[in-house]
């Protein structure tokens, strides 16, 4: 701390070129802070405390023929499942083919096993008692201007109705709203609406989903629930909804190599840019280094100094890029909803990111730094 | 004070005019430019001096090879990553564009996005075939493939992880209304037989695939008989008999799309509206080259602007740091520029020197950028889930196109990055320059 002012004198000696350096920085852990939310969100899909807790039962099979409801009431028996449910995708637009509307048709007992939804008594109760009706995540009710009690035709030519048509009529009992908030740009049905109106695929169902006490119990409950089905036509398999969310992001791209990749690419070019601004800080200071020797700093105290200065700078530079990030993140998640998946720059984030920044200081500190401490004091005052 | 905000004006203007050329001006009129530039430098006086100036500027560059260093490199950072993520949309979207043709159809039901999503009776199959624009063959079929295409979870090569695979089944006329597909080993499926043709891009990256092995799907086995090459999307398939599939897969005898061999290209129109003045028909039709162009618009639009803003953020900071190499450059020839100011070289002339060494830095870090991308990531390939929620396999593709691209964004960075110490040094009075003597 005895050095603070010095080091901050260093800083503001050439303001311009300081500045400059730290705009660099800054874009540098800007992208970074932005890198690490997109990833943090594809790769925490369903890492939240409710999903290392529920268990999902998919076909090992193909999807689009699923698995017979039957399975449910044997499901259900399984000792550790403490509540059980269903679903079925189901996908259609609304007006027109660019407004899509995507939906699940859920079985009894969904709400036990996703706790995150809330939804006002009243909409429940319409919803409980009401065929054909439907409760609308907020996101998508405020997208189409839905309202309560509105009629909301939708179209699904994947899933024809009995009379040929691939219309289906819903009433909106309510809105229901959710943590994470992507969960809300949807629409939930009774599953038996969806089953008793379909022409094709009756008595399927796309998962059964099941909530455990313990996570650790998972694996041994897993294996009671596929020993269900072993050696049918219909084998299962049952895995940590956190489990199946990594996987399904694996699929869609390798992230990890991107962002990698990208953040290999900028921090290279970051050490290199900020040495080289350190470098000439030092050089053009030559008689300077001289005189604080001359006047009793050691090397060791020079190198200090120097090794201080750069860190400084990086570290000013990735708090305003982390900032920036934490700013562009608020303001997408306000403005767009769940289009752009981000999740909220987390402390990790900071903390990975500031450490980041002081290692980055120190390698690029360190050849300058040695050589004002080692610089002879003569060497440095002829140049005076 | 009037002076000062005449210069400032035309600061502006010259950032905007620059960039704008260099972002909007295609890579030909780019080329003319360089050309034209190139011959006033040759023919002209003043254009001889600025040659002669530019070219000592750039004989100090070894004595700052620290400053010019952060040039290259933080360009080459900047096109490198721009490159490479825009290869990977060409790629995607070359997979697909190479899929569809102008004298293929395919028909869907009205309101369905993809195939997925859509379902047609075999009533409607029949009265699809019977329009006079589907071509026919020898024997007076019609060249209509019924599809359907269903993902199923199989095990991939390497990892030994599950992957999703998408099952293609395929009408008897299916090499006629698809000339291109080859057979490339073993040989085609018997219709009727459970039996599985894989593409070569399916082959390389699932397990079980080779010729004459079995593999499970949905619980029941297939043998493989043969391996196919098509140069699209569906490379990345397993194809089999539209029947057995849509069996096996529970779905009763309807299918999900239809595809045509049309007559001739122009017939298209014709048979789009026959189609939908058919009161029997609920469908909508498209050209498969539209149709497989819309299914990759979503990835590649995604891809291309996480290219953008991740290339645009890196070039901040590349300018940032030009700036800074050439400021000290800058300062570092101070006398050399005084001097040169009062034996009688125009300010013009200093200011044209500097921005050109600055440019022909971001170019060669440009050209190391797009190189080291081409190396790393040139036919690369990759895979992801495609519009039938399945694995399509593609690989990156850098064409010239791209890496013109990536020149345009270095010479645009160079030029932002070298203009404003440029103009420093060239409006130092000289008196002031001569003093550090």
């Amino acid at each position: 701390m005895r050095f603070a002012h010095l080091l901050w004198a260093g800083l503001t000696r050439r303001k311009g070129r300081s500045v400059l350096t730290i705009v660099s920085i800054a874009a540098a852990f800007l992208l970074f802070g932005l890198l690490a939310s997109v990833y943090g969100a594809f790769t925490s899909v369903g890492r939240n405390a409710a999903a290392a807790h529920r268990l999902v039962t998919l076909t090992r099979g193909s999807y689009m023929v699923g698995l017979p409801v039957g399975l449910y009431g044997k499901i259900r028996a399984v000792p550790g499942v403490r509540a059980a449910s269903y679903v079925s995708g189901f996908f259609g637009t609304y007006q027109s083919l660019q407004q899509p509307v995507g939906g699940e048709a859920i079985g009894p007992g969904y709400f036990r096993v996703f706790p995150q939804y809330t939804i006002a008594p009243a909409a429940w109760r319409a919803y409980r008692r009401t065929q054909m009706a439907v409760l609308a995540g907020r996101m998508m009710a405020k997208r189409y201007h839905w309202t309560v009690g509105e009629q909301i035709p939708i179209r699904a030519p994947g899933f024809v109705r009995r009379n040929g048509s691939a219309v289906w009529t819903f009433l909106i009992a309510g809105l229901y709203t959710s943590k994470p908030r992507g969960m809300e740009n949807a629409i939930l049905m009774h599953w038996s609406d969806l089953d008793l109106g379909r022409a094709a695929h009756r008595g399927r169902v796309d998962a059964f989903l099941e909530r455990i006490a313990h996570t650790r119990q998972a694996t041994e409950i897993a294996r009671r629930i596929d020993a269900l089905s072993a050696n049918s036509s219909h084998e299962t398999k049952t895995q940590l909804s956190s489990a199946l969310a990594a996987r399904t992001v694996r699929q869609v791209a390798d992230l990890g190599l991107i962002v990698y990749g990208i953040m290999g690419a900028v921090f290279f070019t970051l050490v290199l840019l900020s040495g080289n601004a350190i470098a000439y800080a030092v050089r053009e200071r030559t008689p300077e280094w001289a005189i604080l020797k001359t006047v009793g700093f050691t090397g060791e105290a020079i190198l200090a100094v120097v090794l201080g200065e750069s860190v400084l700078m990086l570290v000013l530079g990735a708090l305003c890029g982390l900032a920036l990030a934490r700013g562009v993140v608020v303001g997408l998640n306000l403005r767009q909803g769940p289009h752009v998946p981000l999740a909220p720059v987390a402390q990790l984030i900071w903390v990975q990111g500031l450490a980041l920044a002081v290692l980055v200081g120190l390698v690029a500190g360190v050849l300058p730094a040695v050589r004002a401490a080692h610089q002879s004091v003569t060497e440095g005052l002829r140049n005076l | 004070m009037l002076k000062k905000s005449l210069f400032g004006l035309a600061v502006v203007l010259a950032v905007v005019i620059g960039l704008g050329a260099a972002i909007v001006l295609p890579w030909v009129a780019l080329a003319g430019l360089a050309v034209l530039l190139a011959l006033w430098i040759g023919l002209t006086r003043l254009g001889r001096q600025t040659g002669s100036i530019t070219v000592s500027g750039i004989s100090t560059l070894p004595q700052r090879w620290g400053g010019a260093s952060v040039v290259v490199v933080g360009i080459a950072g900047v096109v490198g990553v721009l490159v490479a993520l825009l290869a990977m949309a060409t790629g995607y979207e070359a997979t697909f564009r190479a899929t569809g043709s102008e004298q293929r159809a395919i028909v869907l039901r009205t309101g369905a996005m993809s195939e997925t999503t859509s379902n047609l009776d075999q009533q409607s199959v029949l009265l699809i075939g019977d329009k006079p624009q589907v071509a026919r063959d020898a024997q007076g079929r019609p060249l209509a493939s019924p599809e359907v295409v269903v993902a199923a979870s199989v095990t991939k090569r390497g990892s030994g992880r599950p992957g999703t695979v998408a099952i293609r089944g395929v009408g008897p006329e299916v090499w006629a209304v698809r000339p291109r597909v080859k057979i490339i080993a073993g040989r085609r499926f018997q219709p009727g037989l459970r039996e599985i043709i894989v593409g070569k891009n399916a082959a390389l990256e699932f397990k079980h695939t080779s010729i004459g092995s079995t593999i499970k799907i949905n619980g029941q086995p297939w043998k493989i008989v043969g391996e196919f090459a098509h140069a699209g999307e569906h490379d990345s398939e397993f194809w089999g008999d539209v029947n057995l599939i849509g069996q096996a897969f529970h779905r009763g005898s309807s299918v999900q799309s239809v595809t045509v061999r049309l007559t001739h290209p122009q017939a298209f129109d014709a048979f789009k509206a026959a189609l939908a003045s058919d009161p029997r028909l609920k469908v909508q039709t498209q050209t498969t080259h539209a149709y497989y162009a819309s299914q990759s618009k979503g990835m590649t639009h995604v891809i291309t602007i996480l290219a953008t803003v991740v290339a645009s953020i890196m070039a901040i900071g590349a300018v940032a740091g030009a700036l800074n190499s050439m400021y000290a450059a800058v300062a570092a020839r101070t006398r050399e520029v005084a001097t040169l100011r009062a034996i009688g070289f125009r300010g013009g002339v200093v200011i044209f020197s500097i921005l050109a060494e600055t440019v022909l830095l971001a170019l060669a870090g440009g050209l190391i950028g797009a190189l080291i991308a081409w190396v790393l990531f040139h036919h690369f390939t990759a895979s992801t889930l495609g519009p039938n929620f399945s694995a399509v396999i593609f690989q990156f593709r850098i064409t010239p196109r791209l890496i013109g691209e990536g020149l345009k964004w270095s010479i645009a960075i160079g030029f932002l990055g070298g203009l404003f110490p440029a103009l420093r040094a060239a409006r130092m009075p000289v008196t002031d320059g001569l003093r550090e003597l």
